[in-house]
Order: structure tokens, then sequence, then C-alpha cells
């Protein structure tokens, strides 16, 4: 094992960091010695780096649980561009051939992202049994608890692959967990002696600020306003993609002078990583986005981030704006806020798990499979296609059915008793996530309405204090526009240039 | 013929010499897909649904669009317009017919007439369609792909960058890229400049728009190319004029890089090792090599497990393939004689019709083989 006092040396080395950020030596120290652990660091704290480099430093290979595939490819792609190359990323959009490829020479990797839903099966997992994993990270732990904002029931299998994997150690990492939450991600993982690494994820230099409009006309109004008051680099969020899109285009049309572009998941994907590297180059200002937009991305001078929409829950929220400011100058998160807007949230809510006629009508189609002893078609889309569903929704169930042993495999097992108990059982769990997420977002919103000085109100449920403000620290504490003076962003245009001269120059044609 | 028909005779890319008299002008509409689909429907005159033309552009490999492709001479639209969805195509396809432009009715079936004044609409417009649809489906995915990953990297490297986000993830062409990388080490200055000769000199005599677009989309360092969106929104042009503007200049610059190879060394590598012509199916090659061991059709069938009509559609597709292919082991001389006489007397491709025409001996197979051969040529 190498020494411990020569981290820093192999961060140098091997990421061209001269320093750890607050957490990650004591974290990275934990595991280098053995011990399982938990870390909670906030957005933009560095988080990788956690597991990135103990996987260059074990022996073995480190696999990497998370949830998102496009989160992972960015990883991925970042990582292979900063010289980590012996990286992969396994998902079910790796077409079985070369997948078949890639698991022949899985040895040869030292870093492995797998998607929760691919480590199900049989095969890869009979592959890594065989090898040797030094460490077994769970990304975005928070998944795991009924109780954090985006549960995602394949992660509750986890604890049992932990021990089919002959125990290794393991790191779950999450920036967005209440004490709650921890406690089961402790319990799911089967780990009780895992070491907590628990950081404040309050930012000192964000000011937040609310301001309460009649409705969408005046927030554009306001966007404009701000916008061309402060040439900052900013990200507008949205909760739907055709707001986006369409904010965007009004946007460019009344601030000729600033660039502005939308993203979201329904973009090509060399579209996403233009826009995303635009916007990393100073290319652009503004981006116009849904949620999909900021993970993995590390731009560290965002000096506004507004929510055109409520977000759902307060996690959320806190780390979209954790995305501004990242280098502690002052940054400003500005809610705007209509009585309308209630509607968008909750409607999203209900759509998110399936309703009870949904439920009927699947119980229904499992039932004409189970009597004439039909198999479940191999490919999700198609089911959930044919029943009409989402693919949360599809998942949610399935997870379920198979608790219930109403499906093994893709082979349906018919019960009349237990079904019908089965049902009611379903329909409750769905009743109370919902519930849940009500009550998520009530807090969101009583947030909103919030007398008192919000940024303690915001952090209240993940840490006990909160360090107060570096700079303004709230729209209830008497923050005033006139008092933040960021720096402004030189905007390099090279507008009349012909198309034979952006040639030459992008061709670095001299 | 008539004469619009006539002014529509080819979309392919021949004549080398002609001039582009396109300026660019802000406010200029392309309308591209709308004079596409019009094309199509005045082609196929009413023979087929609209959604054959919807298949046509995605380039879906099935024997039924590879030969409606043929006979109706639409290989030039072959597969240039993938990623449209078919929500798109029935909007356009609604609205084309809400405006007027297309006309269905009950007699018509499922099929739409192109309506005179859009006859005339479409003689009036100045500017080429060009596409080499059927021939570079596939090519021209793959050059923009390896000509924007090479770029990007070429010129991270001359600046000594060697960390970059890549704007195309597809294996294949990293790994193409990786290899000219191997070999170019070290001269990126004098490639860089290469490509950059060649590439002006054959943008430049295309119109000034597409020339335009194209070097927004590319990528260099610390520049990275426009999203189509935003392209969209810079030339005032909807997202379909976009992705098929892009899809025309790539054809057109592949055609003028295959017409002087020896003028364009280095563009010509971006595409010297790939196949022009569509491939077989894996399927219908199997029926291939059977049937050149001398296998009968229903032998093969028994032999693959599958029905006898697949085998048939495999030969249907053979013969597409494969000009020189002879079909009167299925379709005696006579036969033949009697369903191109049929096909002349009703003076249209649908099969029903050529059926009734004929024989009633004649199948529907016999009918599809002989159309087949005929629109090869």
């Amino acid at each position: 094992m190498k020494q411990v006092t020569s981290l820093e040396g192999e961060l140098q080395k091997y990421f061209n960091y001269p320093s750890f950020r607050r957490g990650q030596k004591e974290i990275i120290t934990d595991i280098i010695e053995g011990h399982d652990v938990l870390g909670v660091l906030p957005t933009g704290s560095g988080k990788s780096i956690c597991y990135q480099l103990p996987a260059l430093l074990l022996d073995g290979i480190t696999i990497v649980v998370s949830p998102l595939i496009s989160l992972m490819m960015d990883q991925v792609k970042q990582l292979k561009a900063s010289h980590f190359k012996k990286v992969v990323a396994l998902n079910s959009f790796i077409n079985p051939q070369e997948r078949k490829q890639i698991y022949k020479q899985l040895h040869l990797y030292k870093l492995i992202y797998i998607s929760p839903e691919l480590l199900q099966q049989q095969e890869i997992l009979n592959i890594l049994t065989n090898m040797k994993v030094s460490l077994f990270v769970v990304d975005e732990a928070h998944c795991i608890s009924q109780w954090g904002p985006e549960f995602r029931p394949d992660y509750l299998k986890l604890g049992a692959i932990i021990e089919s994997l002959h125990h290794p150690r393991t790191l779950a990492l999450s920036a967005t967990a209440t004490p709650e939450v921890q406690e089961d991600i402790v319990s799911a993982l089967k780990k009780t002696s895992m070491k907590k690494h628990i950081y404040p994820m309050d930012k000192p230099n964000i000011a937040f600020c609310i301001e309460k409009v009649a409705g969408d006309d005046e927030k554009v109004d306001r966007l404009v306003n701000y916008l061309s008051d402060y040439q900052v680099p900013a990200l507008i969020y949205f909760s739907s993609r055709s707001m986006a899109e369409k904010c965007a285009k009004i946007l460019s049309k009344k601030l000729t002078d600033r660039r502005i572009a939308f993203y979201h998941g329904g973009m090509e994907q060399i579209d996403r990583v233009q826009i995303q590297q635009q916007f990393m180059n100073d290319q652009l200002d503004v981006i116009c986005c849904t949620s999909a937009f900021g993970m993995g991305i590390n731009k560290s001078n965002i000096r506004l981030v507004i929510h055109y929409h409520l977000p759902l829950q307060m996690e959320s929220f806190i780390q979209e704006v954790g995305r501004a400011g990242r280098d502690g100058k002052a940054s400003v998160s500005l809610l705007l806020f209509s009585q309308q807007d209630i509607q968008i949230p909750s409607n999203m809510i209900k759509n998110e798990l399936p309703s009870e006629t949904d439920l009927t009508i699947v119980f229904q189609y499992l039932y004409r499979l189970g009597i004439e002893k039909v198999a479940l078609p191999d490919n999700a889309v198609e089911t959930q296609n044919l029943l009409q569903l989402s693919e949360t929704q599809w998942r949610f169930l399935r997870y379920q059915f198979e608790k219930h042993g109403m499906i093994r495999k893709n082979k349906v097992i018919y019960h009349q008793e237990n079904w019908s108990v089965i049902f009611q059982s379903i329909k409750h769990v769905i009743v109370q996530r919902n519930s849940f997420k009500e009550n998520k977002l009530t807090e969101m919103i009583n947030w909103v309405h919030e007398k008192e000085c919000l940024r303690k109100k915001l952090y209240k449920n993940f840490q006990s204090s909160t360090s107060g403000a570096s700079d303004q620290c709230c729209s209830n504490c008497g923050f005033v526009w006139a008092k933040w003076t960021p720096e402004k962003i030189k905007a390099s245009e090279n507008l009349g240039l012909s198309w034979e001269e952006r040639l030459q120059q992008i061709l670095l044609v001299e | 013929m008539n004469r619009v028909l006539a002014s529509l005779e080819g979309y392919f890319l021949k004549d080398y010499f002609v001039t582009y008299k396109e300026p660019f002008r802000k406010d200029m509409k392309r309308l591209l897909l709308e004079r596409i689909l019009l094309s199509c429907f005045v082609r196929i005159n009413a023979e087929r649904t609209p959604s054959s033309i919807y298949y046509l552009l995605k380039g879906k490999r099935s024997v039924q669009t590879l030969q409606d492709a043929h006979i109706y001479k639409l290989e030039a639209f072959y597969g240039i317009y993938k990623t449209i969805t078919k929500q798109q195509f029935d909007n356009k396809v609604k609205e084309l017919i809400n405006i007027g432009m297309l006309e269905n009715n009950l007699e018509l079936e499922k099929g739409c007439m192109v309506s005179k004044s859009a006859k005339k609409w479409l003689h009036e417009q100045s500017q080429l369609l060009e596409y080499n649809g059927l021939k570079y489906y596939e090519k021209s995915d793959v050059f923009i792909e390896r000509f924007l990953l090479l770029i990007q990297t070429l010129t991270n490297t001359k600046m000594i960058n060697y960390a970059f986000i890549p704007v195309i993830d597809n294996p294949k062409v990293e790994s193409w890229v990786r290899n000219i990388y191997m070999n170019v080490k070290g001269r990126e200055t004098q490639v860089l400049k290469g490509i950059y000769n060649e590439i002006r000199e054959v943008l430049q005599k295309f119109p000034e728009l597409e020339a335009s677009i194209f070097v927004d989309r590319l990528t260099g360092y610390k520049n990275y190319g426009l999203s189509l969106p935003q392209l969209s929104e810079k030339y005032n042009l909807n997202e379909h004029d976009i992705q098929l503007s892009i899809v025309q200049i790539l054809h057109r610059v592949i055609w003028r890089i295959e017409q002087e190879k020896q003028k364009y060394p280095y563009l010509s590598s971006f595409i010297n090792d790939i196949e022009s012509e569509i491939q077989l199916t894996h399927s219908a090659n199997e029926t291939y090599q059977l049937i050149m061991k001398g296998f009968q059709v229903d032998a093969i069938a028994q032999m693959r497990n599958l029905k006898k009509n697949t085998i048939y559609d495999h030969i249907v597709e053979i013969a597409l393939h494969y000009g020189d292919f002879v079909i009167d082991e299925y379709v005696t001389n006579q036969e033949q004689q009697d369903i191109l006489y049929a096909i002349n007397q009703t003076n249209a491709y649908k099969l029903k019709d050529i059926k009734q025409n004929v024989s009633d001996h004649i199948s529907y197979f016999q009918i599809r083989l002989v159309l087949a051969k005929q629109n090869r040529l």
C-alpha cells in the first residue's frame, strides 16, 4: 500500500491538482485504510475524487454504481480527457456485442461505472465475483432511501450485491442526505460500522432571493431586467423542456447582445456536448435548462442561478443553486414565484408513479399473461409502450412485482388470493410515496413564504447550523440588487467574419 | 411527360459545371422539406401511402422502401433525414394538405396528389435540390463525424491541449481518428493547413449559406460549434431546413471529392475505406449464397426454417442489389413480357393494378421481381 503521507503527491501526479478540497483527504485516507465510509459532501466539492484516486492506488478494481447514464458518460469522458484511460461505463445503452467485448477485457480496467439495473444481471455479476473488487462505490446514495429525493428501487438490492462480491470496502456518497436518509443508507447496505464524513452544504457566498410575481409575463420582464443589468454567466432552471426552449427564444430576441441557448435531455448528443462546452468556454452567457443540465459541469464562475419554476423539493434546489459561485465570489440565487406555479409540480408528482387505473390495467395484463403462460417481453420499452407507462413507472412496478413474487425472471406467476393483497399493498406504497413528495413540495412552498432568514431555513434539515453569509444574506435579511456588483465577463464575438475567415480561425491556419 | 415532371427528372449530383447563384439573404426561406415532400408525392403519384415517403427519408432498410426508391426514381432522397419523427412528418403532410398543396380524396385511397398550384410553385424554385441518398446515406454520417472529431483533435493537440471533451461519442470514429492522429502527430499545422485549403476550395463551389452553416458546426480549440437550434436561430431557418441543408452540403462535398480524388488527398482519406453501395441484409445474403450454390426456393426455405415469402423478399432484394442477377428462373421470358406490357398499359406501379392486367398465374412476387430488375437499370 502507498504511504498516506504521499496522497497529495498522488493527487498532483494523476489529476494535476495541488491540494485536496475539504473532506476529500479524510475520506480517501479512511478508504485506503480499509474502512467503509459514508460521505456527504455538497455539490461541487469534488466528490468523485474520493473514489477516483483510491481506484488508482488500490490493487483490484473499483466499481461505481451510478443512477444516471448521462452523468456516467460525462464522468468517463472527463476522466479520459484527463488521461485516466482504464475506465469504462457499463449500461443498457451499449449494444450487446460491444458489451460482450468489454466483458472479455474487464480485467484491463481499474474503474468500472455501472447502472444498478445492469448490476442485477447474472452474467456481469458472475464476472465481477471472480475479480478482486477493492472498492464498491454507491454514488448518489440517497437513491437507496425511500426518503431520498430520487428514490430508485433497484438501489435497494445493492446490499445483496455487496454480499455476493465478498464484502469489498464500501463508499456511499451523496450531496443531499438528511440524517434520516443517512440512517437508511447504512442499514440498506448492511454496513453498520461505516465511518461518517458529513460536511455542511451551506454556501456563504450565495445570496438567496425570492421574488413574487403575478405570472409568466412578469417573470420574463424580470429576467430581461436582471440579465441586461448583469453580464455574468447564468443558469435559468425550468421544469419543462418546451418552456426552456420558448424562454431562450424570447430572451435572445430581447437581449440581442447576450448569448443565450437552451439545454435539455431531449437534444441530440453532439448538441448537448456543444452547448455544455460553449458555456464552460465562455462562448455562451445564459443557459435556459431543465434539471438535466449541470451534473458533472464544473464551471467556477457561474454568478446567477435563477429558478423560473418551483423545484419539487429543497434537495434539488440546494443542488442546483450549489452550481453558483464555486470560486467563492459573491453570487445570487433568484427564485421567481407566482401563485399559479403550485399546479405544475403537483401534476408532475402525480405522473411520476402509476395511478390506480394504471395499476388495474397492468394487473389485468399480467393476469392474462399468467393464465396463457406467456412471458413478459424482454424489452422493457415494449412493455412500457404497450401499457403506456413511463420508464420510471414501469421500473417502479417491476420492482414491486418482483418483490412480491408476481414475476420471476420474465415469467408471471398467478396466484388469485395473493394478488389482491399485493394490489392493495402496491397501491398503498404509491399513496405513501405521493404524499411524501407532496410534503416535500409543501416544505418548498413554505420556504417561499418564509418570513425569517431564508438561508437558515433552507439548510435546517441537513445540518444543525449555518456559517452565515459572507456577502449579502437573503431577501428576508435585506438583499439589495444594487449592492451586488459582480465582475462583467468579456464577450468576444467574431461577428462580421466571412465563413472563410471563420474556417481559418477554427482550423488555426495563419 | 409534362413539363413539371420533366423538370424534376433528377435530383442527383451530376452537372459538374453548374454554378450556384444563391447569394445569402437573411430573410431567405429554403423550405427544403416542403419541396422534397412535394417532389416525392409528384413521383409517387398517389400509388403509395404518405408513410412510404417517411420510410424513404428515414432510410428504412426494407425491400419495399428500397424498391420504391428505385421504382419512383427517388434514390436521391433515400435516408437524407434520419432524425425526422413520424409526428413531424405527419404534421408537415397535414400542413401541406391544409394549405392546398396536397390533395387527398377517397378515390385516391390513401395516397395524395400534388395540386396544380403546388406543381407551379415547385417549378418556380430556383435553388437546386441535390442529394445522393442511396449512395451516401451512410457515408455522409461517417464523413462528418470523422471530420468533426479530427478537426477538434488536431486543433487541440496543436495547442498542446490533450484534455478536451470530444463532440463525437462513437467508438468506431474515435479509433479511426486515433489512428490518423498517431500518423500525423507533430505535423498538425501542416495537416490542418492541407485540410483547410481543400475544404475551402470545395465549399467555395457551393452556396454561401451552406458553406457558412458547415463552418459554424465545426469545433476547434476552445471554440465549440453551434447546435442545430443555434444554427436555426442564427440563419433564421427552421430546423428541417438546417438539417436538410447540412445533409445537402455533405452530399455535395463528398460528391465533389469523389469526382477528383487526386485533387483532394486529405478529404478523400476521410471516406476512402467506406463502402458506398448499400449492403445486402445479412439474411438476404445467406439466401443469396444458397441460390448461388443452386438451391431452389423451397429447399432454402426448409433449410433456413423460414417462410417461402421471406425467401421471395430476399430474391427481390438481391435483384435490386445486383444488377446482373438473372431472374429467368423465377419468371419466364414470356411472363416478363406480359408484366412489362401491363406496366405500360396501366402506366402505374401499383401492384394491384398490374396484377389485374396479367394472367392469373403470375404472382405478386414475379411482378415485384420484374419491377426490381427494370428499375435497377
